[in-house]
């Protein structure tokens, strides 16, 4: 399992370079981090608790989620400013709820 | 202290949210992986040479389950087809380090280590810059926090399910957003991100993460054709 799972993360560290890729796709390799990171965040903050709540659908997680977006937008590249605001609303929703 | 281990330290300290919020989850494998059977020894090297929470703790029940080994090998793979993403989207950068260095970077290449290494390779663009020794610093943090909230998690057992109910989980969400916000900086990127989570979304009913796999790939292979697209109609018409 360490070896397939450490074959996959050195794939293209290793001697195969990215060039081995046609042209197009190593020009789309930038989005993969914004896919990513919402492909873990979406599901993440969406079935959260759905387990035990199924028809529950505003959860602490969704209300955190939401905060932390809407101060993203108005500021991007404050890191910090919408980690705690994400936070701070979770944690409120989660004592309200 | 030389400007290299104070890159080292300021990588580590970096990784510090992270790994409180990855804490909760190594607590929480350690804790299933003795309910499984795992004694300590067992349990320790499976974090140690996976280093990677979902695929350990899918791992362990399947060993419960009593799956055949190659069936768990081959969904551990599964659940890891995104880190070739990764690897892939960090290559240009890595390229000129050593094989140590890559093979060190490679092995501790998770989700945390991958977004905090775009993030800085995107501030400081150095070709010769020392940004590698930054994200050895967030991966060692990360790997060593992980081990030892395995350990902990082993021992602790019953009082984990108290800090889960707590929603610590959600720290590695809010700083997901932190990141993510920083990188949407184009409307594609955007696009990128919204068709990755919707579709991601869509998809998780797949086993084993495969559904968040395959929206990362359908991205992916999307921007590659619509970027093929704008770079010939571009070339056609400068002819």
């Amino acid at each position: 399992m360490g070896a397939v799972t450490f074959a996959l993360r050195f794939a293209f560290f290793s001697t195969i370079s990215t060039d081995v890729l046609p042209q197009d796709v190593e020009k789309s390799l930038p989005y993969i981090l914004p896919a990513a990171l919402m492909a873990i965040i979406v599901p993440g903050v969406v079935l959260a608790g759905a387990a035990e709540t199924p028809l529950r659908f505003l959860t602490p997680y969704l209300i955190g989620a939401i905060a932390g977006f809407a101060v993203g937008v108005f500021f991007p590249k404050r890191f910090w400013t919408i980690v705690l605001v994400a936070m701070t609303a979770f944690l409120i929703a989660s004592v309200i709820l | 202290m030389s400007a290299r281990t104070r890159t080292l330290w300021s990588g580590a300290r970096a990784a510090v949210p992270f790994v409180v919020g990855g804490f909760i989850f190594g607590v929480l494998f350690g804790a299933v992986a003795r309910d499984s059977g795992l004694d300590l020894a067992q349990t320790f090297a499976m974090s140690a040479l996976l280093n990677g929470g979902t695929a350990q703790m899918i791992a362990v029940g399947l060993f419960l389950a009593q799956a055949p080994v190659l069936v768990v090998v081959a969904i551990c793979a599964a659940v890891n087809l995104r880190h070739v993403f990764y690897s892939a989207a960090l290559s240009a950068h890595v390229r000129r380090l050593s094989l140590p260095w890559r093979l060190a970077l490679g092995f501790l290449l998770i989700d945390q280590v991958f977004a905090m290494a775009m993030k800085r390779y995107e501030e400081d663009d150095r070709d010769d810059g020392d940004q590698h020794v930054f994200v050895l610093g967030v991966a060692l943090s990360m790997y060593f926090g992980w081990l030892v909230a395995t350990v902990l998690g082993w021992f602790a057992g019953a009082f984990v399910d108290r800090l889960h109910a707590l929603g610590f989980d959600f720290v590695i969400t809010a700083i997901y957003i932190g990141l993510v916000m920083s990188a949407l900086t184009s409307r594609r990127s955007v696009l990128a991100g919204v068709v990755g989570g919707v579709l991601a979304l869509a998809l998780a009913w797949m086993p084993y993460q495969l559904g968040m796999f395959a929206a990362i790939l359908f991205v992916l292979l999307a921007f590659a054709i619509w970027e093929g697209r704008i770079r010939r109609r571009a070339a056609l018409d400068s002819t």
